[in-house]
């Protein structure tokens, strides 16, 4: 048996640290940011997003259900942020409507480049379906972040801006939920389209007075089921080229009662959206937006393991190449088995890949990013069962976070998976997208994940900033380590560069 | 209520005459305000002026780095406080020096490794410490009453009562991942607080989702006795107009909150 333990050990070594130490393996830094004065924390810390400022990448800001401690604020929910590079960080309450179990409710947030400027879009903690776009210039104050746009009957807003010429480029896609229009009784439609994907853009959003430029666009160019899935995602090129990608909800969907058949749609415009996002056409309708993939059947909120699915979307642009671009969905009407895809245009979007680039089953939250080099990453979590995982408790599935790296026509995932966590930490514990992002070449990304302290469980080196004994598997409030507190879901920062 | 000690009264007044900074946003206009504002209560001895314990918090005359002596009040704040140092962002620059107790009335900023908070109010002498602690206690106390109150006003309906039964459907969804999943409670009324009752039973709705959106709303269950706060067209949402809810952790009050809701519907009035 001690035979057999010192040949994993060895094995370990040579997979993990020895093409580290001779400089062939890529650097991974993996953080769990919840502070150390946050130590006696238990709540379900899940659908994190990340902002880096492109012009200062020390500076980071990670977003997640967390509500903020009410010595603090009742009133504004938490960012965590990093002045050094992700290696330590801190809590801040400065975004408006903070509920006093999950803090805010969807939330994503960018940088845009030299200004400075943090954006948000949220839906509010302290109301419901409420978006709101934020925006500070100083994430680090006390002063909350100021309200640019309130609208009510939103989902999943997600912000992607691009500075330019002195201008911060900000573009929020959306679904608006106030134009659906399903005939089906259970739902209480008021709206006349249902052509609900939709983006707000601002052409310079740093300083301007409320609203600050940002109006509504409707991007849905076919008719619907009644409404369009949730996500709607932007992808920005420096030349001015901006995607977006979303899923149309086909009018023969089961409209999400159990199930929606959808289309990943794919938008361009080639001036920073002046032109309606009309530049592609799709050959078999004729309609704006080219369809990637038709006729997918999508479980509507079933559960993986302990998480729900049921709209996971991600794009990237290549920032060397504007018409090099990568779209992935999930997809699967048994959510026991939902599918994450990948596919790749290299002609701005015009025509796809047939087939996929990569397939993973049993997984869900993927993003996409492309660095500098033109290297695409990819991250995602995937269920495995019966999993390898060290735990407390019950069950035998785990989560495993993977981040993958495209180099030629082959995919090449790290080493050992960036997190592989018992999902037995109550429901909702990854949230409906993670976020993954360049600057340079080095990626940064955030995903959530239970927090149980064996090393075995993350990627080597990982750090806790909260009280933790790796020894005995427990985390404690106090720096004395006399109390004990439950494991629970926590977010993940993390950089990758070769 | 005990009456505010004068040295108190005298701090807060004074604060009032001088609270300029910028961070403090608005002035403190009475000690009440002080006390609703001031998040983070405690004792502590300045170590040190003109420099901070975190880095991301620049060092002046308006910060101080301070030990902690005793926490009076703060949800949410670190078990283990006592004996560490702190930076706290001064109300008035200079208005504390090295070897000063004093007690801190603030709001908390930033937490990391160390923690950073923001004077609502400059601090003096810390006096007794039970002191203050019964005063504050007695300023949290009333501050839930306000929030209660304020809820109760809102309210059109507040009955004591029993949960008979618990269905679904019937009610308009959202086609979203914040679906509430609206499920109906029949409520038995055995006294009504504020508010007509038309019969003895009322049906509230409420969502059964735990999502983000959803999952602070309280979840009715057969048998369940309480006092219910019900609002009308709450969520705000369309079609729900005129259902009767209970969305907010106050609408739901257990039922040995009788008298004080009493007595507060009734200062209401």
């Amino acid at each position: 048996m001690m035979h057999l333990q010192s040949f994993r050990a060895l094995r370990l070594f040579f997979i993990l640290a020895l093409p580290a130490l001779i400089g062939c393996g890529p650097k991974v830094k993996l953080v769990d940011i919840i502070p150390a004065t946050q130590s006696g924390e238990t709540g379900s810390d899940s659908e994190p997003n990340i902002a880096v400022d492109p012009a200062h990448p020390h500076r980071i800001v990670i977003s997640a259900f967390t509500p903020c401690p009410p010595m603090i604020s009742t009133t504004e929910a938490p960012i965590y942020f990093s002045t050094n590079g992700g290696d330590t960080w801190h809590l801040n309450c400065i975004v408006p409507g903070n509920n006093a179990i999950y803090g805010t409710g969807d939330i994503t947030l960018r940088f845009a480049g030299s200004s400075g400027v943090l954006y948000a879009g949220i839906l509010r903690g302290d109301r419901f379906l409420q978006l709101n776009i934020l925006r500070t210039a100083d994430f680090t104050s006390a002063t909350p972040m100021t309200v640019l746009v309130q609208r009510d009957l939103e989902d999943q807003p997600y912000t992607q801006p691009h500075a330019h010429s002195g201008t911060d480029r900000v573009y929020i896609g959306n679904n608006n939920i106030a134009d659906c229009n399903i005939p089906n009784p259970i739902f209480h439609c008021t709206g006349t389209t249902g052509q609900s994907s939709s983006v707000d853009p601002s052409l310079d959003a740093a300083t301007a007075a409320p609203p600050a430029g940002f109006s509504t666009q409707v991007l849905e160019d076919r008719a619907t089921c009644g409404q369009d899935l949730p996500p709607v995602r932007p992808a920005i090129h420096r030349s001015g080229v901006v995607y977006l990608a979303y899923l149309r909800n086909d009018p023969g969907s089961g409209c999400f009662i159990g199930t929606n058949t959808a289309d990943v749609v794919v938008l361009r415009d080639d001036n920073w959206g002046a032109g309606g996002y009309k530049a592609l056409t799709d050959p078999g309708d004729g309609k704006f937006g080219v369809r990637v993939a038709t006729g997918l059947v999508m479980s509507w909120l079933g559960d993986l393991g302990l998480e729900r699915v049921g709209a996971q979307l991600s794009i990237a642009v290549d920032p060397k190449d504007s018409q090099k671009v990568y779209v992935a969905w999930g997809d699967g009407a048994n959510p026991n088995n939902f599918t994450l895809h990948v596919r790749r245009s290299t002609d701005g979007g015009k025509t796809w890949s047939a087939s996929d680039l990569k397939t993973v089953s049993t997984a869900t939250n993927p993003a996409l990013a492309i660095n500098d080099d033109g290297r695409v990453g990819f991250l995602y979590q995937q269920l495995v069962n019966p999993g390898t995982c060290k735990r407390s408790g019950g069950g035998t599935s785990c989560w495993e976070t993977h981040f993958e790296r495209l180099k030629g026509s082959k995919w090449k995932d790290l080493p050992h998976p960036l997190a592989n966590v018992a999902d037995n930490a109550g429901g909702f514990p990854l949230g409906d997208y993670v976020h993954l992002m360049a600057v340079e070449d080095k990626f940064y990304g955030v995903f959530s994940a239970n927090n149980y302290p064996d090393t075995a469980n993350f990627y080597p080196n990982v750090k806790y900033q909260r009280q933790v004994d790796w020894s005995t598997h427990q985390l404690f409030s106090d720096a004395a380590h006399t109390m004990v507190v439950s494991h629970s879901v926590d977010p993940f920062f993390f950089t990758v560069e070769d | 209520m005990r009456p505010i000690p004068l040295w108190i009264f005298l701090t807060f007044s004074l604060a009032c005459l001088l609270c300029a900074d910028g961070n403090s946003k608005q002035a403190p206009s009475n000690p009440d305000d002080i006390l609703n504002r001031a998040t983070f209560v405690f004792i502590g001895t300045v170590s040190k002026g003109n420099a901070t314990t975190m880095p991301d918090v620049k060092a002046s005359d308006s910060t101080v780095v301070v030990r902690v002596d005793e926490v009076i009040d703060g949800s949410g704040a670190p078990p283990d406080l006592a004996g560490k140092e702190i930076t706290v962002q001064l109300a008035q620059p200079g208005s504390v020096r090295a070897g000063q107790k004093a007690a801190f009335f603030t709001r908390g900023w930033l937490m990391g490794e160390s923690m950073a908070v923001i004077e609502v109010a400059p601090s003096r002498e810390a006096g007794n410490s039970q002191q203050v602690r019964e005063i504050v206690q007695a300023a949290r106390h009333k501050s839930a009453d306000d929030a209660l109150q304020n809820e109760i006003a809102t309210a059109e309906i507040v009955v004591a009562g029993r949960v008979t039964g618990v269905s679904s459907g019937g009610l308009p969804e959202f086609p979203s991942e914040h679906t509430p999943q609206w499920k109906k409670a029949a409520i038995v009324v055995e006294s009504i607080l504020k508010g007509h009752v038309a019969a003895r039973t009322v049906t509230v709705a409420f969502p059964a989702s735990v999502d983000p959106v959803w999952g602070s709303s309280p979840k009715f269950k057969e048998g369940q006795q309480a006092i219910w706060l019900l609002h009308r067209n709450q969520a705000q949402l369309p079609g729900m107009e005129n259902q009767l809810t209970a969305l907010k952790p106050l609408d739901v009050q257990s039922r040995d909150q009788l008298e004080r809701i009493q007595r507060l519907v009734k200062s209401g009035r």
